[in-house]
């Protein structure tokens, strides 16, 4: 999981959770995904 | 009845001044509003242009204290002010004191009415209540 | 030379200003920094990073510094320079004796920065110090000196404005004089805007700060933006002031960034960059300091969903007197880490408050453009000369205060007498619509006391 530019939260792995196709793609669609790996440890941290 | 009313000396203070008017006006009486940063003169002036039955001054930030004495000996040199009903109200002194101390004090230095700190309306019906037994 | 340059040269020959050089501050424009113009910082933000700008203004050039420090280190977009009274009424004579005492004596004997006396010279070491854009906040009618001293120290944003910087403060200053020495302030950031970046105008939006309906903040805004653009200047920021009502904040922003975009077009300055500044509350502050954080969060929340580019700080300490630097700074940085954490706002849009609003804003535009005078600053001094443009609780004695105001159950300001303002009998309608009218006057004289004391 991840934080979009509006600090939404968003699914970038949905793993065996049944996330339906549609749904996942949107999701997936409003993150830059090139920098999910370095962002996620920011986006725990948001409110500090 | 003809009201003459505004903020004396150097005082900005203008919504009291303002709710004062519109106050006034809802009780019937015509106003003559001098507005904020007004000096004693202008007052008796104007008084005396009008015809006003009442002075009404007002006084925010207890300027008031500086001059009061110097209303009697202003107003003596007007004509036909005799019967001029003076009220003062708002915060009459800096910093703190006591109605007990401060009413007996405005009164000495000519006012008929004097309102330390007290609400608008209760002003404005001690007003009224000196104007009727006066005319009784 | 010009008629403008000899003005000029009259105002700048005084015995408080030692010596100014034309050439030498021209020079100095057009090379400063960008950095410290606003007018660049606006361009080239992030688009959804509004500029935080507090209030601040000491006698001395230490303290000042100090103060300075102290933003910066709260991380500060744009600094204040707040200018002291005696300055802003041109006794300079006066604020020159109380800087002295001031600097002898460690108590502060000003409000404010006395900038003439302390010259550009000296200032602008400060100014180029700091290299952050400084924002130049008066009051004062007749500006010519000190706006020239202000640029030459590097200071390029000059708020305020003939009407805005005259009707909250003043009882008899007359207005269409000033609008003339305004007139020369605008010449002097137009010709100055042609040598780097422009220098931004700002109008002060809060007024009286007190019960003042949209529609009159708006229009004076209107009005001093066009008397600023058609003197050549080509960066305005238009502001307001929270009223107590968060939708008919966001409703006011929207429409009166609409309808300057619209006016500015309509005299051919489209090209003119307007920006859009947010007041913190600038009525009656709780004298709880921890109440008064919380108000000052709220309002930060709000400009957000306003969308402003910039937003003007209060502190804490607000009831209680002259703010210190240290709540001046924490301010700051509170302020920043509520912009940090806010996100994801919700698109609010009132459709039906925004046509309302804009119905009115429209026919008062209109009637000050049909007024028979030949220039527009004369039209607008006729215009509130007759009442056509009324502020509520201005002290001013060509003010007309027919117009009365007063809360609806939503604490939206609404006009409940028009006056001789010319409110559509549509709006005007719609507006007394939404209060109690059925109460008598003492009780309206309670609610208005009771309006104005809200955030308490």
């Amino acid at each position: 999981m991840s934080q979009d530019a509006k600090k939404n939260i968003r699914i970038v792995n949905c793993c065996n959770v049944s996330i339906p196709e549609r749904g996942y793609f949107f999701e997936k669609a409003q993150c830059d995904l090139t920098i999910v790996n370095t962002s996620i440890v920011h986006d725990i941290g948001i409110m500090q | 009845m003809k009201v003459v009313t505004g903020v004396v000396g150097n005082d900005i203070h203008v919504v009291a001044n303002r709710l004062i008017d519109l106050s006034l006006r809802a009780r019937g009486f015509e106003v003559f509003n001098l507005g904020v940063n007004t000096y004693l003169e202008e007052f008796f002036d104007a008084c005396v242009e009008t015809g006003a039955d009442v002075l009404l001054i007002s006084s925010l930030n207890g300027e008031a204290e500086g001059w009061g004495r110097e209303v009697k000996g202003l107003k003596a040199k007007y004509k036909h002010l005799d019967d001029l009903i003076m009220m003062i109200g708002g915060n009459l002194v800096v910093g703190s004191g006591n109605a007990e101390d401060i009413v007996p004090r405005y009164k000495k230095y000519g006012f008929d009415l004097v309102c330390h700190q007290i609400d608008l309306n209760t002003g404005l019906d001690t007003l009224e209540a000196f104007i009727e037994k006066r005319n009784s | 030379m010009s008629l403008l340059q000899e003005e000029r040269e009259i105002i700048l020959n005084n015995e408080y200003v030692d010596t100014f050089d034309f050439a030498e501050v021209s020079e100095f424009v057009k090379n400063a920094s960008k950095d410290l113009f606003i007018s660049h910082h606006f361009k080239n933000k992030a688009k959804d990073k509004m500029l935080v700008q507090p209030r601040g203004g000491f006698p001395t050039y230490k303290k000042q510094f100090a103060l300075y420090e102290f933003f910066v280190d709260a991380n500060v977009d744009v600094l204040p320079l707040t200018i002291d009274s005696n300055t802003r009424l041109n006794d300079y004579a006066t604020s020159s004796k109380m800087l002295r005492l001031s600097e002898e004596n460690d108590v502060d004997m000003l409000n404010g920065y006395p900038l003439v006396n302390h010259g550009y010279r000296t200032t602008r070491k400060m100014i180029t110090h700091f290299n952050k854009p400084v924002s130049l906040r008066h009051g004062t009618p007749d500006a010519r000196l000190l706006i020239e001293t202000a640029i030459a120290s590097g200071i390029f944003e000059i708020e305020g404005g003939p009407i805005t910087y005259l009707l909250p403060y003043s009882k008899n200053f007359p207005l269409d004089k000033a609008f003339l020495y305004w007139k020369y302030v605008e010449r002097v950031c137009a010709n100055y805007s042609q040598l780097n970046e422009p220098i931004n105008r700002e109008s002060f939006g809060p007024l009286t700060a007190t019960l003042v309906p949209p529609c009159i903040t708006i229009i004076i805004q209107l009005l001093e933006m066009l008397l600023s653009l058609e003197e050549g200047v080509k960066s305005f920021s238009v502001s307001f002031a929270q009223n107590g009502s968060m939708n008919q904040d966001i409703v006011t922003g929207a429409v009166l960034k609409k309808m300057a975009k619209y006016y500015a077009e309509q005299i051919d300055c489209g090209d003119a960059a307007i920006n859009l500044v947010y007041h913190q509350w600038m009525g009656a502050f709780p004298t709880n300091r921890d109440y008064a954080e919380q108000l000052i969060n709220i309002s930060t929340v709000i400009a957000a969903m306003v969308g402003a580019d910039k937003i003007i700080t209060k502190t804490r300490e607000e009831a209680v007197g002259i703010p210190t630097k240290e709540a001046n700074a924490k301010t700051v940085a509170n302020t920043q880490y509520t912009l940090r954490i806010l996100n994801g706002l919700p698109n609010v849009v009132d459709e039906e408050e925004e046509e309302i609003l804009t119905l009115e804003v429209k026919a008062i535009m209109e009637a000050v453009f049909n007024d028979s005078a030949d220039t527009l600053w004369r039209k607008v001094f006729n215009c509130i000369k007759n009442g056509i443009i009324d502020v509520p609780f201005s002290p001013h004695i060509i003010n007309h205060n027919e117009m009365i105001t007063i809360r609806d159950a939503k604490k939206n300001i609404r006009i409940i007498k028009r006056g001789n303002v010319p409110i559509p009998d549509r709006c005007y309608a719609y507006e007394k619509a939404q209060c109690d009218l059925t109460k008598d006057t003492t009780s309206i004289v309670n609610d208005i006391i009771h309006d104005i004391g809200i955030m308490q």
